[in-house]
């Protein structure tokens, strides 16, 4: 099997896929021509941000009220209360307590749109205000990237493919590949070892992990040595890798066939992988679609890219 | 981090049943696991340590690893396994029972459920990466975990670990110091 044409779907926080959940927002009418005394006060006294709606227009045309506005007031559901509040609130501020009318419940987006599709459904709930987050994550790959994706997947495809013949029956069949994006270097490259060596945790992506580790060990120790017995060993491991950074696979990237598992998936964040491609889900104990999302689980203070790879149809 | 540790282990009830080891045994086990914990920290290492036990006999031993192997993903749990599996078949550890001083990571608490361990008993637990209740329960459905056994040894090692780090900081950096506090396993 070899990749031809190849897409993409990168794996998003919640923010980008979540459906619509709605909040009830206490509204009222006013005339237009008091908009602007009124909006003034509102926004000193009961900010859009503070209220975390900050991703809601405050004021749109009323469907209700002929030739009026519906401002929202803030998201309290006791309207009565929020009725007197604010009728003394423009008592004090001069304002003549007819300029608004109807205080009531309305429905709106409680999540800012993350992306268009959100954008245009939601807003027809409350107009939003839309910031396109898409480019801001940059979870956009480049041409560039969708070749080299293919190249090593396809690389990683054959020597899967090689492996089955070596160790037949392994339901395990895997290869993973870490590759320095800034210098196109394989750092490693190795099949799931699981049953070669009878041992549950010799996933491919930690096979890989402790391939490198070894590379900075040895660099480490090579470094240490006298200098004339520098080897071209020694040049070439320090055109691979760089040992001083704090952890080991920060910026790498990782492909693999398989989605990884929940151990492997947190080898990588204590790893500091960059980013992360495959090609098929991991049912069973998958850690970034299938299970959990270790790359975007909030309380983890590292998170990955994540893109799944698919076959163009 | 020390903050954390404390907060999260002093919020927590911790229902100590004694099933199947007796405390006195169960305290026994997590002793040699606090002095695999204290070889990690003589060794410049996150101190954290474990000990497996099979009919009340260790067959593996593990403390923390990640600097000296550059590997960020030798921790005790992993270490320990390895160190059996070189003498015994991967299934010896569905009889095991794993004494070990602070939660185990996402990472160990998987792997502990693909190693099918019969039971954990931790010492403190682990908010940051805890795998075994803090972030996630990977143990659900797979193996019997009890915490809280030597807690307060558990947590003092990671503090002196801490603060001898912060003491050893050549320049208070601020953001180094912060990093360290929080990577307790
Ligand atoms: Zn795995
Ligand atoms: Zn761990």
């Amino acid at each position: 099997m070899s990749l031809k044409e190849i897409e993409y779907e990168p794996l998003l926080p919640i923010e980008f896929t979540r459906p619509l959940q709605t909040i009830d927002i206490c509204i009222a009418s006013v005339e237009p021509k008091k908009t602007n005394d009124i909006l003034k006060i509102l926004s000193s006294k009961l900010s859009m941000v503070d209220m975390n709606i900050g991703h809601l227009k405050r004021i749109k045309k009323s469907e209700k009220h002929e030739k009026l506005l519906d401002v929202i007031i803030n998201t309290s559901a006791d309207v009565s209360k929020t009725e007197k509040d604010i009728k003394e609130l423009f008592k004090n501020n001069n304002i003549n307590e007819d300029a608004i009318k109807d205080f009531r419940l309305c429905q709106a987006s409680k999540y800012p749109a993350y992306t268009k599709s959100q954008f245009n459904e939601w807003k027809n709930v409350w107009p939003m205000i839309f910031k396109d987050h898409d480019s801001q994550h940059n979870l956009k790959l480049s041409e560039e990237d969708l070749e080299k994706a293919k190249k090593w997947l396809n690389i990683a495809l054959e020597k899967a493919e090689k492996d089955k013949s070596e160790v037949p029956n392994n339901q395990f069949n895997n290869c993973t590949i870490i590759v320095d994006p800034s210098t196109s270097k394989v750092l490693a490259i190795e099949t799931d070892n699981r049953i070669k060596c009878n041992h549950p945790l010799k996933h491919s992506v930690m096979e890989c992990i402790k391939t490198i580790s070894e590379l900075h060990t040895k660099k480490d120790n090579l470094d240490s040595e006298n200098e004339n017995e520098q080897s071209n060993k020694r040049r070439k491991l320090n055109t691979e890798i760089d040992s001083s950074q704090p952890y080991l696979c920060t910026n790498y990237d990782l492909y693999t066939i398989k989605e990884p598992c929940i151990m492997c998936c947190m080898a990588l964040v204590h790893s500091r992988i960059g980013r992360v491609f495959y090609l098929k889900k991991n049912e069973n104990d998958g850690g970034l679609e299938s299970i959990h999302q270790i790359h975007i689980q909030p309380e983890l203070n590292h998170h990955f890219q994540v893109y799944k790879i698919k076959v163009k149809q | 981090m020390e903050d954390i540790i404390e907060k999260n282990n002093e919020n927590k009830n911790e229902s100590v049943n004694h099933q199947n080891e007796d405390k006195e045994t169960i305290e026994k086990f997590m002793r040699e696991a606090l002095i695999q914990a204290e070889e990690a920290y003589d060794a410049c290492e996150v101190p954290v340590g474990c000990v497996f036990v099979l009919d009340n006999e260790i067959i593996g031993k593990g403390r923390n690893r990640t600097n000296e192997t550059k590997n960020g993903t030798r921790h005790a749990e992993l270490e320990a396994i390895d160190m059996i599996l070189k003498n015994h078949s991967p299934e010896v550890l569905k009889k095991c029972t794993l004494y070990v001083t602070v939660e185990p990571c996402i990472m160990c608490a998987a792997a502990l459920r693909l190693m099918e361990i019969k039971k954990v008993y931790y010492g403190c637990s682990n908010e940051r990466f805890g795998g075994c209740g803090s972030i996630y329960h990977l143990h659900n459905e797979s193996y019997e975990i009890e915490s809280g056994y030597l807690k307060e040894e558990a947590i003092m090692i990671l503090r002196k670990f801490y603060i001898r780090e912060n003491k050893n900081a050549p320049v208070p950096k601020k953001k180094s110091n912060r990093i360290l506090k929080t990577e307790i396993m």
